[in-house]
């Protein structure tokens, strides 16, 4: 433990260091794995997918500040789907609109966990963004957790349905378009997702504010048996084809990794160095700001100990 | 003579300036009533766009029976529970919008008066580095 404590100390160290360098790195990290993501699951524009189209977004978001990377993955979502099918992609641009409309003018601060919901749900882990946003964000996060699983489940139902779409004729425009949105409105699936992640925030958020002994473990272990539990009933309820195992599994990883989470990143203060400039009557002032340690890193000290000469010799007479 | 005292103060204060302050001091420049005021007509025509979407969605999604019951249907009628639904999503939105504002309008104003005290202080170093 004592060892991971030190490494955390000196992970803030070499973040403080570094910070200007380190922030755009992950953002385009960020955009890179997002663009990558969308690329695979949705590729069927072969301009978006070339190398240097993907590289030039991503370092263009990584000194843009973190709202262009939704931006930017929200249009090459609709660059795909326009390619695939006009009335798909029309059906997202509508999406998007009234979430950029509606909600994301209230909270720019969330936008990231709009992002970060699709993400997981690519990647497998999509039970561990409600847990962590309860952790970290207000019951409001919500509202972006469910914005981001509405995305999720708008896309991947086109992209799954291409099959039967591809059968529509070239003039079924209305009926093409009336078959995506029953599709979506239709999609149970959807609806308990939503409901258990919208519980799993609360829940977490509250719980993680109560002033109990490890309020953090109980809020994550809880919230994890929150979405295992809404997600069992509205599968029984509404056979919704759920894999148990993948959920039982899913959760348990979500709550390592809200856990690791928690250690590495929320609970630390990465303080940033501040760069301020300022004047008065006499002087101009470029001030580095940089945060004090209060836990240091204990360096590594050799001591070698030297047995005196005069020792040695009476040592040797002795034999 | 540089006073350490009053550089670790402006120094702060440029911080505060630099992120949070950018966005408390221009809430900060508004009366209430104006900035809630502001706010409250933004969202509306937000609302008024998103409706119009939406209205527009459910239109393309009937087209060829809307069409076809043009003629035969109630206009009024249809108009009337149109600007109905329009008024009370508007108005939902509207509430739930100046209800943000105006706990965002407080909390900037706590914050300002922080800022607006250490100004005061720092005012107060200056006059008595002048006196010296």
């Amino acid at each position: 433990m004592t060892n991971l404590l030190v490494f955390r100390e000196q992970l803030k160290k070499f973040y403080s260091k570094y910070e200007l360098y380190l922030t755009p790195f992950f953002k385009f990290l960020l955009t890179l794995v997002t663009l990558i993501m969308i690329n695979s699951s949705i590729g069927y524009m072969s301009e978006l997918k070339k190398a240097p189209v993907v590289l030039v977004l991503a370092l263009m978001c990584s000194v843009l500040p973190m709202n262009c990377i939704v931006l930017v993955a929200a249009g090459v979502t609709l660059g795909h789907l326009y390619k695939f099918s006009m009335e798909c992609a029309l059906v997202a641009l509508v999406v998007f609109l009234l979430l950029f409309i509606l909600y994301l003018r209230f909270s720019a601060k969330d936008t990231i966990a709009v992002l970060l919901t699709p993400l997981c749900f690519m990647l497998k882990i999509p039970y561990v963004v409600p847990i962590a946003m309860g952790l970290v964000g207000t019951p409001v996060s919500a509202v972006s957790v469910a914005s981001g699983a509405i995305v999720y489940y708008t896309v991947s139902y086109m992209v799954g349905s291409a099959p039967v779409l591809n059968t529509f004729e070239e003039d079924g425009a209305l009926e093409k378009f009336r078959y995506v949105i029953d599709g979506i409105l239709g999609n149970r699936a959807m609806y308990v997702t939503l409901a258990a992640f919208v519980a799993a925030v609360i829940v977490v958020y509250f719980i993680r504010r109560l002033s109990v002994d490890y309020a953090w473990t109980i809020a994550m272990v809880t919230g994890a048996l929150l979405e295992v539990l809404v997600l069992l009933f509205g599968d029984l309820m509404y056979n919704t084809n759920l894999s148990v195992a993948g959920l039982i599994i899913g959760s348990l990883l979500s709550v390592v990794l809200a856990k690791i989470l928690e250690f590495f990143v929320f609970n630390v203060d990465y303080s940033r160095t501040e760069y301020v400039q300022f004047e008065d009557d006499e002087y101009y002032y470029y001030v580095k700001a940089i945060p004090k340690n209060t836990v240091a890193a204990p360096q590594k000290r050799v001591k070698t100990i030297r047995v005196p000469e005069k020792a040695v010799r009476e040592q040797e007479r002795d034999r | 003579m540089l006073n350490e005292e009053r550089i670790r103060l402006m120094t702060r204060m440029a911080c505060y300036e630099a992120v949070e302050g950018r966005k408390n001091v221009a809430i900060g420049n508004y009366f209430r009533g104006d900035y809630i005021g502001l706010q409250v007509i933004k969202s509306i025509i937000s609302a008024t766009i998103a409706y119009v979407i939406l209205f527009a969605m459910f239109i393309l999604y009937d087209l060829e029976v809307f069409m076809a019951d043009i003629y035969k249907m109630d206009l009024f009628g249809f108009a009337k529970s149109v600007i109905i639904y329009y008024l009370i999503f508007t108005a939902a939105y509207a509430l739930i919008s100046y209800g943000v504002y105006t706990y965002r309008y407080t909390k900037a104003k706590k914050s300002l008066k922080i800022y607006y005290n250490n100004l005061k202080k720092l005012a107060y170093m200056y006059d008595r580095e002048t006196k010296k």
